[in-house]
């Protein structure tokens, strides 16, 4: 549990850092996240998948900060191994020596974690204010961008809280990693529970700070530095683009997007 | 003086890559009041959090009772190392102050019997008794801060390991934090406060260990320790008030003597002065 909970801490907090992913424009980046997400949901063929893969992987290396990105997916994995257990079992029942049942659970969860391996390379770099500048720029309400943006920025804050918890009831004798299965689930609530009362207790302090700054108060926003598109944005989308269209075409034959019009 | 918990070469890095401890090295001896003194991101909380295995050496090794920690589970050095955390609200979930303070005996397996004379002894201690059907968030910030330690000596670790108790605390609390702490060390068990606040350690504590950038940069008594204007600048830090006003006398009596609390300030002002000879 700690794991998990330090990847998402790592995940969404916020770390200003000079690379070229953490400069390209939320709005691009959310475009590209769409262009890159359609397809897979469009096929199932595990080639495709890879070269998806592939080219998230090569983001990684070359325009982002992959020690912090691989960080935030390996607590991830470790759910996704459980998921494939349990899809396994859905797919393999009554017969559990069953590889049809085994490539398709893979082909699931393969899915699953590109799009988590998506969300991470958008999430470890982009500035939430950013965010929230980009929402607004696209006609959201500030109100709602900014509910939006503060329940990502509160993932870390819970996720450290969980780690804290985690923590004290572990020094109080409390293991999780034994008893069987009710028994465990029934051991999560010394954790659950204060981690919502926390979390109720939090939103009441946020709700007073933000009246007592005045929020709302003024329809229009302003912000200190204004997001601007320049070269590189355009440079990032198309050529994510024209990696998906290539990649789609040679391996399933068909023109994405086109077809689809 | 026999060694409770030996640090060698201890090194830790967060996930994140944040280096949090750089080679420290620390012996805490049995039944001695330790003071872990730093300010905030000093690598105290992560140092202390090896102490019952919550983290275990990435470079080096810690060892409780000899035991080392890589070689045991977090239950088993809990029950030698009671850490109170922080933040009470980071562990209550029960509905009411006596399951709260039952919670670790039944986690460590203890008869009916024993749970039932334990929790009532330690919430008499702790004045909670007549709380012990009350939810534990019904209770003051300070009621909750003694109900955390409640819960942690009611399976009566050894080792007590305070971490930023001082925390929100209005100076009647801590005196009466200072009051607690001297009795469990009449009781002779081994006592580590984990602080930032340098005043509340002027008094009642054997050892100061200073920290700074995950490393130990200074050790000492209190008298030493609170009078190195140098260590504690380094270590992000100003002078406790008494010392500050000691130096500022510029009084090499005064000076000499190293006086920490009011009382020993105002008797060798009385002794400068000549008053009441």
């Amino acid at each position: 549990m700690r794991g998990i909970m330090e990847s998402l801490y790592e995940m969404f907090i916020f770390r200003r850092e000079n690379k070229f992913l953490n400069n390209v424009d939320p709005r691009m980046k959310f475009l590209t996240l769409i262009i890159l997400m359609t397809p897979i949901f469009l096929t199932m063929n595990p080639l495709f998948y890879m070269a998806m893969f592939l080219f998230l992987l090569f983001q990684t290396f070359t325009l982002a900060n992959s020690r912090r990105i691989f960080f935030s997916l390996k607590g991830i994995v470790k759910l996704l191994i459980m998921f494939y257990i349990v899809i396994y079992i859905f797919n393999a029942y009554p017969n559990f020596l069953n590889l049809e049942a085994a490539y398709f659970s893979f082909i699931s969860i393969f899915r699953f974690f590109l799009l988590v391996y998506m969300f991470t390379l958008f999430f470890t770099t982009t500035y939430i204010d950013d965010l929230a500048q980009a929402l607004y720029k696209l006609k959201v309400p500030y109100h709602v961008a900014y509910a939006l943006v503060l329940s990502v920025r509160f993932v870390p804050t819970v996720a450290k809280d969980i780690i804290q918890i985690y923590d004290a009831q572990r020094s109080r004798g409390l293991e999780l990693d034994k008893g069987g299965f009710f028994e465990r689930l029934r051991k999560m609530l010394p954790i659950l529970i204060p981690a919502f009362i926390i979390s109720i207790l939090r939103v009441d302090f946020v709700a007073e700070a933000l009246e007592s700054r005045a929020f709302r108060s003024s329809p229009k926003r302003t912000f200190m530095t204004e997001l601007e598109l320049r070269k590189h944005d355009i440079v990032y989308i198309l050529l994510s683009f024209a990696y998906v269209l290539t990649t789609y075409t040679l391996i399933e034959g068909e023109v994405p997007f086109l077809t689809w019009m | 003086m026999e060694t409770v918990i030996e640090v060698r070469n201890l090194s830790y890095m967060y996930p994140g890559g944040i280096v949090a401890l750089k080679n420290v090295s620390l012996d805490v001896y049995l039944g001695e009041k330790l003071v872990i003194l730093g300010s905030n991101g000093a690598g105290k909380s992560t140092l202390i959090k090896h102490f019952n295995g919550l983290l275990k050496p990435q470079r080096g090794y810690v060892k409780v009772f000899g035991v080392d920690t890589r070689k045991a589970s977090v239950a088993e050095l809990s029950r030698k190392v009671g850490i109170v955390f922080q933040n009470p609200y980071h562990q209550f979930f029960s509905e009411k102050v006596w399951d709260e303070v039952a919670f670790a005996l039944k986690n460590f397996g203890y008869s009916e019997e024993t749970i039932k004379y334990r929790v009532t002894k330690v919430l008499r201690l702790f004045d909670l008794y007549d709380y012990a059907d009350k939810s534990p968030f019904e209770l003051s910030s300070g009621e909750m801060r003694r109900l955390a330690i409640a819960s942690i000596l009611a399976y009566d670790p050894d080792i007590i390991v305070l971490d930023e108790p001082t925390v929100g605390q209005d100076r009647i609390q801590k005196e009466k934090l200072k009051e607690y702490i001297r009795l469990l060390s009449l009781q002779n068990k081994t006592i580590i406060l984990v602080t930032h606040d340098i005043e509340f350690v002027t008094e009642g504590f054997d050892r100061i260990v200073v920290m700074s950038n995950g490393m130990v940069v200074g050790e000492g008594s209190p008298r030493e320790i609170l009078y190195d204007e140098e260590l504690l600048r380094k270590a992000n830090l100003i002078l406790p008030q008494i010392p500050e006003i000691a130096l500022k006398m510029g009084d090499s009596a005064v000076f000499k003597k190293k006086p920490l609390t009011e009382d020993e300030l105002l008797s060798l002002i009385v002794d400068i002065l000549g008053v009441g000879k």
